[in-house]
């Protein structure tokens, strides 16, 4: 994909790709990297608890907490957790067949007026989309 | 809109920054952008983007990581599917 720019709310899977260090993580290294100061990054609280169980189910919860203590500490990611984020993620839900991680991405990115970015175009999320839009852009840091 | 009390010469640095951005920008900046400016400014000076970077990779690429949250996420997908077609079909 071309290089990020603006507000982006990161889903779990952009989140974990940059954490590897894989060739998709690359691209959100880059955008931190040139981050300016009116470009805001997001991440959902269920987004980040997400991020959390799958450290710990690979290398351990000591591991798991650590970094995303790390990360938090660092104070590059905005993570959002209004009212208003879990009520409009619960709409989403109620209404696609998509994953309550799927819907809190997509409904802090609306809320926030950023743009959600996966890490793959999951089916079930292609699947939703082609049936109701769920946001005005959704970005992938790879095409299916 | 609030009001928010501020001294005299705070006010009068306020304008300065405001006018400055004015100058840069070239259209008419308020008081509550200048504000926000600032606080921008602030907050960038709390970022640490090193710390940030330093986990780039920390994780070795493992299928395992993409493995688990696909599975945690489809669980959750199959039974949604099943539930939007039964609505769908009563």
């Amino acid at each position: 994909m071309n290089a990020l720019r603006g507000n982006v709310t990161l889903d779990t899977s952009a989140i974990m790709e940059y954490l590897m260090g894989t060739e998709l993580g690359q691209t959100v290294k880059t955008y931190f990297e040139t981050l300016k100061s009116e470009e805001k990054v997001y991440c959902s609280l269920y987004n980040l608890s997400e991020t959390f169980y799958v450290l710990c189910r690979l290398k351990g919860e000591e591991y798991a907490t650590e970094k995303v203590k790390e990360m938090l500490d660092s104070q590059m990611i905005e993570i959002y957790n209004t009212r208003e984020m879990a009520l409009e993620t619960g709409r989403l839900k109620c209404e696609n067949a998509i994953s309550m991680g799927n819907c809190s991405c997509i409904a802090t990115a609306k809320i926030t007026e950023s743009r959600p970015l996966f890490a793959h175009k999951e089916k079930e999320l292609v699947n939703a989309m082609k049936k109701r839009p769920l946001a005005t852009e959704i970005l992938f840091l790879v095409e299916a | 809109m609030s009001t928010v009390q501020i001294e005299d010469d705070v006010k009068k640095k306020l304008f300065a920054v405001a006018a400055e951005l004015q100058s840069e920008l070239g259209k008419k900046v308020s008081l509550n952008e200048a504000i926000k400016v600032l606080l921008e400014a602030y907050k960038s000076t709390k970022t640490d983007k090193v710390k940030m970077l330093s986990l780039f990779g920390c994780l070795r690429p493992t299928l395992e990581a993409r493995r688990i949250l696909s599975e945690l996420r489809a669980e959750e997908e199959e039974g949604d599917l099943e539930r939007l077609t039964r609505k769908r079909d009563a």
